[in-house]
Formats: C-alpha cells, structure tokens, sequence
C-alpha cells in the first residue's frame, strides 16, 4: 500500500521507499524512515500536499512524494 | 573563545543569539529562517566570547544550500564549544543531529530548548537521565524568555568532549572504524572529520561518496561495506532506533486532553474552505492596515517638510548651493514622510506572520497554486518577503531545493514590488492618482509574476522537487521580539537609503549645475518618445539602478520642481502610470543584483536583469499605448 491511498487519520508503519523517490535523505531526517508509525492529519484541496503527523511534529509533503512511500497497516 | 550554535530548523538557534549577543540574527518561527552563519561578540565574566549563528540542519548530511552552509562552516572554522540547540518539544529527530555532532568528538553542550513547549506537549524530559545516555552535558532552556541561557554559557565554557563515542551496535561500529582508519590512512587533510565522512558515504550521502572515491583503497571497502549494510539503512535505522530509546530512557509522556489548541486553530486555517476564506481576509486586512494605517503620519510629515522646504527657498540665495541643500532635505523627507508610514506597519505585519507560524501554513495552502508557476508552496516566504525588500528575498530562496526552483522563485521574488517601490507607488499613484489605483497595480504585478512564473515553466526544463518540510507549531509572537525586529529593519532602510538619496540629490544637482544631464538624457531619448514620457526622465531611472527610492525623488528634481508635491503639474495621468509601471518591474537594485550573482551566479543573473527591463519596457509601452486609444 503507498501512503498516497491511506485513509486520514489511519495509522500506517513505513515499509520502505520507491527507487525513484528523490527525497528519500529529507524524508529520514524528518523521521520518515522504516518502521516508523505514521498518520495523514489533513489534506489540501485541488490535489494539494498533505500533513502527515510523526512523532510529535508536522511535516508536509507533496502527493508525489506520498505516492513513493510505501507502507502497511498497524 | 569560540562557540557555535548548531541544531535543527526553528529549534531557536537565532532567539538564543540574539539574547546573547544582542538582535542581529534574524528569527523567525519556520524552518530555515536564518540561511547563513552570523557571528555576534559579547562578555562574560570578562571573557570576550565570539558566538556564530548557523542555519539549521537536520543532519550532517545538507539537502539544501543554506545547510550546506551550516556544515562548512562547522568545519572550517575552529569552534572551543560546539553548543546544539534541542528543541525539546520534538526531541526525538532532534537528537537524530545530536548523535551525529557527537560523532565529531569536539567539546559540546547541550541546550534543551523550549522546555515550556514541551510541557504543553505532555513530555516531561529528565535532564540527569539524558545526560547519562547521551554523555554530553545538558541545560534546559527557555530562550524566548532568556531563561537558562547563563547557565548554558558557563557550561560551555567547561565543556569537555563527549563520553561515550560508541554509539552504533558493535559490528556497526567496526564497519565503520575500518573505514574511517583507512581513509586516515590514505587521506592527509580532509575537509570533514574521517569518521563523519565514513557514516555518511555508507549511509549514500553524496557529498560524502566523492570524497571517499578519490582514493581506491577506500572506495572498494565502501563499497563492500554497504552491501553489508544494506545500503546503509542500518545505521540510519539503529540511529533511529537509539534515539527512540534515549526518548523512553530519559522522558515521560503524559497524554494531553483533548484536542490542543493548535489544532483547533488549523481546523479552521487549513481547512479546505475556511483555509482559503481566512488567507483572503487576512491578506484584506493586511493591505488595509499598511495603506491605510500610516496615513495620518504621512500629511503629517509632509507638511514639515514642505514648510522647511518653503523657509529654505525664501532664504538661501545661491542657486547652486540651495539645489544640494533642497536635494538633502528632499532625500529625508522621501525616506521619512514616504517610506516609513507604510514600513512600519508592514514591518509588523511581517514580523507577526513570520513569528506566529502562519507563513508555513500559506505555503501549505497555496502548493497546488504555485505548482502552475513552476514552483511550490515553499516559495510563498520569498515572495512574501520580497514586499519588504528583495535582498532578504532572494537569500530566501537558499531554503528551496533544486535549481530550476530556486531560480524561478529568484526571478519571481525580485517581480514583487519590494518597500523602495512602494514609496515610488504610494507616492506617486496613490497620493496624484488616489488609493484604489494603486491597488490594481499591485494586482497587475500579481498577475504579471503568474504569467512570468508560466512562460518560466514551459521554458525550463525539468522537473520540480515536491513540497517537504515540517510545519513549525503556533506561537505568540513577543511584543518585544516584534518591535525589536521591525526596528531593526526599519534602521536598515533608513540608514542605506538616506545617504544614498543625499549623495543622488548633490549629484543630480551637479549635474543639472554642469548642464551634462542632456548629454544622459540624449542616449535614452529615442526610449523616452516609445514611453512618451518627458525626455528629462531619462536620468532618473539611471538612479533607480542604485536605489528604487531615487527615482521617485530625483523625478522632481530632474523635471526642475521644487517638490515631489509638484510632479502632477508636468506629469500627465498617463505618464505618472507609465513611469511608475516602468519603475515597478525594471531592473533590481545594485544590492539585489549581487545577492542574486551569491544565489543563483552570473547567467541567471544576467538573464533577470535583462528580462525585468524588457517586462518594464512592454507594460510600460502596453499602458502608453491604451492611454491613446482610449
């Protein structure tokens, strides 16, 4: 499953990144990084960004990005 | 003595400076408000101490130019203490820099900042218990409120390098030495600590990686070491995994009831309605208050200065010596009575938008928006920035990953009409042609930097790097920080453009003394007639290169008026539009051109230097020709 899909609000783990995914060394230094539990808090409209919520903080990241991630249910 | 300030983005690095060693360093609450290094002196205890301010990172390993900057001055320069700022609300990635900066095995301390955030937050950190598994001594801190930040002086000031230097799993940790030890081996000086460069070219920084492949040897070990470790995710994974345990070692986490209020407040300004209601009215109000707000100040002022104006003509005699005097007087008058009823509340419009966290949020919003013009929502802080002045603006951009962008929003940036345009618009339009006009230009140049923004990215090719960064959580902005900021801004301008519109006035008035200015005027004649403006105007806009202000300034000079209040009686409607089209889009300022040449080098600066003059010219000709045919 890619994060992209998830519902909000479901908690996800990451599994792992797509080959493609070029922002792979920001998304581990913001703690994206395997094993860690996730969730979408909200979405942008007109197929905007999205915020997902990781320990504690905020990050917002591109659909694009969201498509790469690839994740499992908790 | 020599310290550093290093931690993650908008941990409070600059707050922490600035009350030590008094305002200087720029903060604001979003990621990546300082993007590069400033040094501040100060005394304590009869010690002189230099501090440097560098931009926040979140790793060793930069992703962005203003990083990249952080970890070459972190090594390049000789630091006594290296001092990380923690923010103790999201400790957890923070210490993720913490682990690495002890790999550096320098003397260090730890500030754990924004304790009082963190309490919100629930989390209740045990600072002995930290300092037990990291093995670096820790000061917890409030730096908005200066609390703690002596006691973290003084511990700087005894630090002593790290305990424990085994951080890694023990068959991680010898992956690693052999690795460092061969690079010391074969390597002399390197520009990085050998064990840093061996953790990051394992875990793929490529940065790291060219290093490493100047010397074979190295380069066959790395090589076999990151099949062994999976490409290096293991050690990010186990850095991770140590963290977390550091977390549960050393904190407490109560659940916090119900929904806290930051989260109420997104609800409603980034909800996929009221979000964009909200943004609307704000950026009404916004636009009200700083047209409106400083217009009391400015008749105020004006008719100060065209008393003294009056009292001068009526009694100095001299011709020559009265044009310079007139011309200095004229130059204050300008920088006080134009510019500062519109600065100061727009200064403290800025100030609170960047302190409370809203800026971040607008990029969130405005993404998909921006995506059309070739950038994304990141850009909004540059853009917005760039009302003030475009210096800050264009090093804004070091914040945006990728070149393409980054240029785009450069280019964008120095579109928007910073401060100095303004006292040209409000100066001009708004006070001979009335509030409302000015307004619809400020949207023509809305609508100008869209259409720009689209022919840029039809014409670039590429591909975007997508919107990442984390959304700082809301805070109250400070009466003090606020004032403190804006004044600090305020000062900056006044200071660089007085003397600059003195020093213009005496040589406009040299000119005008040796009768050279028609031999200028003679070369933009031809320009002038396709604008149909005055041929006098021509020397102006030379002064406009230097500072935006001058233009607006010398135009009552060059024209042969006593003041700018006069202008109306030479200019038509139609000419005071054109000119002030013209000044609105053409050529950045000498300060902005050399930070673009520092941002974005020579060609891309050459190519919006010329591409602003030809917008001007086609606007200005545009708006030149509808005013015959209408």
């Amino acid at each position: 499953m890619r994060l992209i899909d998830c519902e909000v609000f479901q908690e996800v783990r990451v599994v792992g990144f797509d080959a493609g995914c070029r922002s792979k060394e920001r998304l581990l230094q913001l703690g994206i990084i395997p094993g860690a539990i996730l969730k979408i808090k909200r979405l942008a409209p007109f197929s905007g960004p999205l915020i997902v919520s990781i320990e504690g903080s905020d990050v917002v990241l591109g659909r694009g990005i969201a498509k790469k991630i690839i994740v499992e249910k908790v | 003595m020599k310290l550093a300030l290093i931690g993650q983005p908008n941990c409070g690095k600059s707050t922490i400076f600035n009350q030590l060693a008094g305002y200087k360093s720029i903060s604001a609450n979003f990621p990546g408000a300082t993007v590069s290094y400033t040094i501040g002196k100060f005394y304590f205890q009869n010690k002189s101490i230099e501090l440097v301010d560098l931009p926040g990172t979140y790793s060793l390993s930069w992703y962005d130019d203003a990083e990249k900057e952080s970890v070459k001055a972190l090594s390049s320069m000789d630091f006594d203490c290296i001092i990380n700022v923690l923010d103790a609300s999201t400790i957890t990635r923070g210490l993720e820099l913490t682990l690495e900066l002890i790999s550096l095995n320098k003397p260090m301390v730890v500030a754990l900042n924004m304790m009082d955030e963190a309490k919100k937050k629930g989390i209740d950190i045990d600072i002995a218990k930290l300092e037990d598994s990291i093995g670096v001594k820790v000061v917890p801190v409030i730096a908005k409120q200066a609390k703690g930040i002596k006691d973290l002086i003084n511990a700087a000031l005894k630090a002593s390098p790290p305990i424990k230097k085994c951080i890694y799993s023990k068959r991680i940790e010898s992956l690693i030495q052999n690795l460092e030890q061969c690079l010391e081996n074969q390597a002399g000086n390197l520009i990085l600590p050998p064990k840093l460069i061996a953790i990051k070219s394992i875990e793929g920084f490529s940065a790291c990686e060219e290093i490493v492949s100047w010397y074979p040897k190295c380069q066959n070990l790395l090589e076999a070491t990151r099949v062994l470790l999976n490409n290096g995710v293991e050690i990010t994974k186990e850095r991770h995994a140590l963290c977390l345990e550091i977390f549960e070692y050393s904190a407490k986490v109560k659940d916090s009831q119900g929904l806290p209020l930051s989260e109420k407040i997104d609800e409603i300004l980034l909800h996929p309605i009221w979000g964009y209601v909200s943004l609307f009215l704000i950026f009404i109000a916004i636009f009200f208050i700083v047209f409106k707000g400083g217009s009391p100040f400015e008749s105020l002022i004006d008719k100060f200065f065209s008393f003294t104006e009056d009292y001068l003509s009526k009694n100095i005699h001299n011709a020559f010596l009265l044009s310079i005097i007139k011309g200095t007087v004229d130059g204050i008058g300008a920088a006080i009575g134009i510019a500062l009823p519109y600065l100061v509340p727009f200064f403290v419009i800025l100030s609170v938008l960047e302190d409370s966290g809203y800026l971040s949020r607008i990029a969130f919003l405005m993404d998909s928006l921006m995506h059309k013009i070739g950038v994304h929502g990141t850009s909004v802080i540059p853009f917005i920035m760039g009302y003030g002045c475009s210096v800050p603006a264009v090093m804004a951009t070091r914040i945006i990953k990728g070149k393409r962008e980054k240029f785009i929003s450069a280019f964008l940036a120095t579109l928007v009409p910073c401060a100095a345009k303004t006292t040209v618009i409000m100066g001009l339009v708004a006070f001979f042609i009335g509030p409302i006009y000015a307004i619809l230009l400020y949207l023509l140049n809305l609508i100008v930097i869209g259409i720009a923004g689209v022919i840029l990215k039809k014409f670039l090719p590429g591909i975007n790097p997508e919107i990442l960064f984390d959304i700082p959580p809301y805070r109250t902005p400070t009466i003090k920080t606020t004032i403190v900021k804006t004044w600090y801004r305020i000062k900056d301008f006044v200071y660089v453009a007085i003397p600059l519109l003195v020093s213009g006035s005496i040589v406009l008035a040299l000119i005008d003394y040796f009768n050279f200015a028609k031999y200028v005027n003679f070369v933009f004649m031809p320009f002038m007639e396709l604008l149909g403006l005055p041929i006098s105007v021509g020397i102006v806009l030379i002064f406009g290169i230097f500072k935006k202000e001058l233009t607006l300034l010398m135009l009552a000079q060059a024209l042969g008026l006593n003041s700018i209040a006069m202008v109306s009686q030479v200019l038509t409607v139609e000419q005071i539009f054109v000119f002030t089209i013209f000044v609105m889009f053409y050529i950045p300022c000498l300060a902005t051109i050399s930070t673009l040449y520092r941002e974005i080098r020579l060609k891309g600066t050459i190519i919006i230097t010329l591409s602003s003059v030809l917008i001007a010219t086609i606007l200005a000709f545009i708006t030149h020709s509808l005013f015959l045919i209408v």
